[in-house]
């Protein structure tokens, strides 16, 4: 593993086909894919990749659906065809334990995003701390960004900065921030900061904004940005890596990944893995309008063809009770509600 | 916002589905006696083995706000507990032993 060959790098991209992208595959990503995608990314030069269920450690039950296979069984996969990469993998604290993260140790991770709602990062501290001490590259994960005010986010990076997170990350997990958003949050966290402390940006295209977002977050102090190639992940997907990587050639970014293999990418391998289009459609677009967590996606379109209500009604409606991950089952719960007022009103 | 919990259940092979929302319906009436705020909003959904129960959990509101009533519930629970043994015992059922106190 190179975590040292890291520090070389101007801006650190990393992959999230195939964590944020088992979401857009309802966790159905076989092993062989797992082994085809990670094999390309190391030859595209991508330094770090993400591989676990969607929901990350401990995402297997019922709130969250099942993968076809363990997270072991994918990195004993994963990890012998990596040259350069290094694997990481996603801990919501309480969903996923410090125990499955020594766990992920074992297998061949070396690099962990602890993720906490954006108000709550004093769920965080043992998880960073237990990362640091397996000599992991630790990252805070401020999910749902955009339901804190920047104040409130600087506040909860310094906390998660001094548990000992390496890096803190602002989450737009809704798509529904705007660049001016991202360049006032990150430019306060980098004046906050200790100078070694890293701020990555996690975007979702929901709002056709990733990119656009990814660049305002390099521009304040980021370093590090998470994308997927073809934008596998959830909601209208993360921000195209690709995309990213030549915006960021144009302008002088130093990202060190290979532009046209990952075009190639994109085209012969991850396109074609795709169950449904992942774009901006009217379904994604909700999710950035309403600032909804991408992860709502299937769910609603599923529950609301179950029980006849579109599904940016359900949508809209999740987003404005501020619903957050981890409420996947108020999303039917919604629907139910929403159907039988329809029903009494009809009455 | 109260409360919610939601509550799923996988069940070996076809769900008898009456029967399973009779014991539902009744089990939230027994929780009721001592939790008043706990209500079944929406379920019992079922889909295949796959049982979702959707419930709120309100409290009572004279020590915490009425939104805590996940707190409430596990005070209120040990109180119905503890009178539930208060009950056997004036009955005669139970009989508990003093326990050795440890200075």
């Amino acid at each position: 593993m190179s975590l040292e060959s890291l520090k070389q790098r101007k801006i650190i991209v990393h992959d999230m086909c195939l964590r944020d992208g088992m979401h857009a595959k309802k966790e159905q990503i076989s092993v062989e894919q797992m082994v085809t995608v990670a094999k390309a990314l190391d030859d595209a030069k991508v330094p770090m990749i993400q591989v676990a269920h969607g929901a990350g450690l401990g995402g297997n039950s019922l709130q969250h659906g099942f993968a076809l296979h363990s997270n072991e069984e994918y990195w004993d996969a994963v990890a012998p065809v990596l040259t350069d990469t290094v694997m990481s993998v996603l801990l919501i604290p309480g969903l996923g334990t410090m125990n499955e993260l020594r766990t992920a140790y074992e297998h061949g991770v070396r690099s962990v995003h602890v993720a906490t709602h954006s108000t709550e990062a004093d769920t965080s501290p043992q998880h960073i701390a237990c990362g640091r001490e397996l000599g992991m590259d630790t990252s805070g994960f401020l999910m749902m960004a955009h339901l804190n005010t920047p104040e409130g986010l600087v506040s909860e990076a310094l906390k998660m900065e001094s548990y000992g997170a390496q890096t803190v990350y602002i989450t737009d997990s809704a798509g529904y921030m705007l660049p001016g958003d991202v360049t006032k949050v990150v430019r306060m966290m980098r004046d906050a900061f200790k100078p070694e402390t890293e701020i990555g940006f996690h975007g979702h295209h929901n709002l056709g904004m990733g990119v656009a977002n990814s660049i305002a977050a390099i521009e304040a102090g980021a370093t590090r940005i998470d994308a997927s190639v073809g934008g596998l992940g959830a909601g209208a997907g993360n921000t195209p890596l690709e995309v990213f990587v030549a915006v960021a050639e144009r302008m002088g970014i130093d990202t060190g990944c290979d532009l046209f293999k990952l075009m190639d990418m994109a085209e012969d391998i991850i396109f074609p893995m795709m169950d449904h289009i992942v774009r901006v459609d009217r379904s994604s677009l909700t999710l950035g309008y309403a600032g909804v967590y991408s992860t709502f996606l299937l769910h609603a379109n599923r529950l609301g063809e179950k029980y006849g209500i579109a599904p940016r009604d359900i949508l809209v409606e999740l987003g404005r009770k501020k619903m957050i991950g981890g409420q996947e089952d108020m999303i039917e719960d919604t629907a139910l509600t929403m159907l039988r007022e329809r029903q009494a009103a009809a009455s | 916002m109260i409360m919610r919990n939601t509550i799923y259940c996988l069940v070996d092979g076809e769900p008898d589905q009456d029967k399973i929302t009779a014991s539902i319906l009744d089990m939230i009436k027994q929780v009721q006696l001592y939790v008043p705020g706990y209500k079944l909003v929406n379920g019992p959904v079922y889909e295949g083995n796959k049982i979702g129960v959707f419930m709120e959990v309100a409290g009572l509101g004279d020590y915490l706000p009425t939104y805590a009533g996940n707190l409430d519930i596990m005070t209120a629970a040990a109180c119905r507990t503890a009178e539930m043994y208060a009950e056997a015992i004036s009955l005669g059922k139970v009989e508990l032993k003093a326990v050795e106190v440890v200075a």
